[in-house]
């Protein structure tokens, strides 16, 4: 027999990826890299959103090159799949803000959820604008409460405007120098930071005060010391 | 990839095949996959020489301090307190590696999480819920009575068997003797205590009673007890929401005193449906838990021991409803229950904590007897229990055993054998009986006023009326 009730409620979060796609990302296997290890990733993904009592995980893409597209609007995590991108073009950051912006508000976004995740991955310089866009995506509350996470691929990355889009001087950018260390980190975005804000995790006991969102776990301790650049 | 890249450094990690010396056990490993990544570390399966399930837990380098070195060797020295909890075994260190680790025994794959149940991916009885409830208490009774404190207790350590409720709490590692201060935790989100959310305590006993409550409210009622309508009107749930509603004003959604936070029907309709089900007793308990439980930290909240009982009577009281084959809760009008010595701070008959008034949309299904199932909702009526000593009464279904628990006040939660089980009539299946599981006579005093002894093996046909001295309590079979 069957108990009464039904699943707990549960509440939207979205999950963003935010994908540079410009012409630079064809050198060195980056875009290839950068497919791979997203697919590597979903697996683990979906096995952590499992356990998540708290939240209904939808994942969706959007790619900026010369100008911005979505690629996957909100898909359930076990119903994911990527489709490898391809990289040419300029470097539009800004027109990816500026699409971003117009989803992070209510509708389409639901009247009860959770801070969205949104992870920029970006190895240059923006072509356009992004200042604006910028402005525009934190002027939305939904932008504003996002968890933004960002990731440098490669030393060529502006770490200045990756930091900008994280907009809390306690977080870097991440910075991947190689494609091990891509994978890592982007696992680690998809799993931990995943459910940074849903799935509440142990918290620390010497927590520094400052005011998040969210509280979001400390990235993977990795050794810098690799030498290999791409 | 153009530039060949060298050998990521991984000088705090491991990869599959590696040996894992463990002098503690005297033995060696090997490692056999990542198990997953947390926030103090990865866990890893081991290879052992003898099969052993073993895993291995290796901190990050910031996470490997010399106190949580202390507190894993306090606690490989003690004993676990249980074979539920999965303890620490031996610490691991290795040259070359950065930081340490510890092994314990790996959860037999029977163990699922919690979660499965709130998502209702698994079909759990209430029996079954109850009785991890019931382990879940008993064992955090048994830890906080060495003197110990978990201080990260939550959903996301705690297992059970789907199919019988036995349990496993893992995450171990943060155990400390109480009020050391010990540790790198403070807990997770929703099921600390509100004073450590506003800053005003550490980790200790008292705030794993209360993160205890709200598992087992969880697992009872599929919502969080703070979540009511006061959590429905927060569009964003942020982290400053977050310790409004758990830490700063937290409010029990079925607080007698104050609705304001009732639980919202199109997002907390468990709540609702499953507050119509159990009796009141058990629903005074968690009020007493999150009102007082709330306002009067070190006081005001329910003990473990006060939740055994409440949890074992819940547990007794199960019957299947003769329609649908429901598991339902044994409380008539004329309940012996009434009658029976709970204590008022159990939330006993003369006790005057209020229970707060059904929900109209579920109104109609609680009341006496009729079955919860919306499909059937069957008035059962003449559920034959058995009432022992004026103590607890037990609803006696077709499967029902009793223990030395139920007929030997010395004795009390011991379940290791049974001394009764229902039985049916070998030649007249219309008859049911209690077979004598127990190696003494009984004695028995049947409605007619006869006296007959029913020896170890034998049954007696379950007549209303029918009295039975188990020479260590006295039971009467009741209708
Ligand atoms: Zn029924």
């Amino acid at each position: 027999m069957t108990l009464p009730g039904g699943e707990i409620s549960k509440r939207e979060l979205h999950f963003i990826w935010i994908v540079d796609c410009s012409g630079s990302m064809r050198d060195d296997g980056k875009i290839q890299a950068l497919n791979y290890a997203i697919k590597e990733a979903i697996p683990h993904m979906q096995r952590e959103s499992e356990n998540n009592i708290q939240a209904n995980l939808l994942i969706s893409a959007l790619k900026f090159s010369t100008g911005a597209q979505w690629i996957i609007a909100p898909t359930r995590v076990n119903d994911f799949k990527w489709t490898d991108i391809e990289a040419k073009g300029e470097t539009d950051l800004g027109q990816a803000f500026i699409l971003l912006s117009e989803i992070l508000r209510i509708p389409p976004m639901t009247e009860r959820g959770l801070p969205p995740v949104l992870v920029l991955l970006s190895d240059g310089q923006p072509t356009d604008n992004f200042k604006d866009g910028l402005e525009k995506l934190l002027s939305e509350p939904w932008g504003r409460k996002a968890i933004r996470v960002s990731i440098a691929i490669g030393e060529d990355a502006n770490m200045d405007i990756l930091q900008r889009f994280i907009g809390d001087n306690e977080r870097q950018p991440l910075l991947a120098r190689n494609p091990e260390s891509l994978t890592k980190y982007i696992k680690w975005v998809s799993t931990v930071v995943q459910t940074a804000s849903a799935r509440p995790k142990s918290q620390q006991k010497y927590y520094d005060g400052s005011i998040s969102n969210v509280d979001i776990p400390k990235p993977p301790e990795m050794i810098s010391g690799a030498t290999d650049v791409w | 990839m153009i530039s060949k890249t060298n050998q990521v450094n991984t000088t705090s990690e491991f990869q599959a095949g590696e040996p894992v010396h463990i002098n503690g056990l005297n033995i060696v490993c090997n490692v056999e996959k990542e198990l997953g990544l947390g926030t103090q570390g990865k866990v890893y399966s081991l290879i052992s020489p003898d099969n052993s399930l073993l895993v291995l837990k290796w901190y990050f380098p910031s996470m490997a301090t010399n106190e949580q070195y202390d507190i894993l060797k306090s606690l490989i020295q003690k004993e676990s307190p249980s074979n539920r909890f999965l303890w620490p075994l031996a610490l691991v260190k290795i040259p070359k590696k950065e930081g340490f680790g510890y092994v314990m025994s790996m959860k037999d794959s029977r163990f699922k999480s919690f979660s499965l149940w709130l998502s209702r991916k698994i079909n759990p009885s209430f029996k079954t819920l109850l009785t991890a409830c019931f382990e879940l208490v008993q064992s955090f009774h048994l830890l906080h009575s060495k003197g110990l404190c978990y201080q990260d207790l939550s959903l996301n350590n705690i297992y059970f068997d789907p199919e019988n409720g036995e349990i496993r709490i893992g995450d171990t590692d943060n155990i400390v003797i109480n009020g050391e201060d010990k540790g790198n935790v403070i807990g997770t989100p929703k099921f600390m205590a509100p004073e450590i959310i506003i800053g005003k305590a550490l980790p200790n006993t008292q705030t794993d009673l209360y993160s205890l409550a709200i598992i087992l409210f969880y697992i009872l009622f599929l919502n969080h007890p703070l979540e009511g309508k006061i959590e429905s009107s927060i569009k964003s749930l942020d982290l400053p929401s977050m310790s409004k509603l758990y830490g700063f004003e937290p409010l029990f959604i079925f607080d007698p005193n104050n609705d304001s936070n009732y639980p919202d029907p199109t997002f907390h309709a468990n709540a609702l449906i499953f507050w119509s089900i159990y009796p009141d007793f058990i629903k005074r308990i968690f009020v007493r838990a999150f009102t007082d439980g709330i306002k009067d930290p070190m006081h005001g909240r329910v003990r473990e021991t006060e939740w055994q009982i409440a949890l074992l009577a819940l547990r007794d009281s199960i019957y299947y409803c003769k329609h649908c084959g429901s598991e339902n809760f044994l409380v008539t009008d004329y309940s012996v229950f009434e009658k029976l010595k709970i204590p008022v701070e159990l939330g006993g008959i003369n006790s005057d904590i209020k229970v707060s008034k059904q929900s109209s949309i579920v109104e109609g299904v609680q009341s006496n007897s009729a079955c919860w199932n919306p499909k059937c909702k069957t008035m059962n009526t003449h559920i034959l229990n058995i009432r022992i000593d004026d103590r607890l009464f037990i609803a006696l279904n077709h499967d029902t055993k009793l223990f030395l628990h139920h007929i030997d006040p010395d004795r009390k939660y011991d379940f290791s054998n049974p001394v009764a089980e229902v039985s049916r009539h070998p030649t007249e299946p219309r008859v049911w009986g209690l077979r004598n599981l127990s190696t003494y006579p009984w004695i028995v005093g049947k409605a007619n006023g006869d006296i007959i002894k029913v020896n170890s093996k034998q049954s007696f046909s379950l007549v209303p009326g029918t009295q039975i001295d188990f020479g260590t309590s006295k039971g009467m079979v009741c209708y």
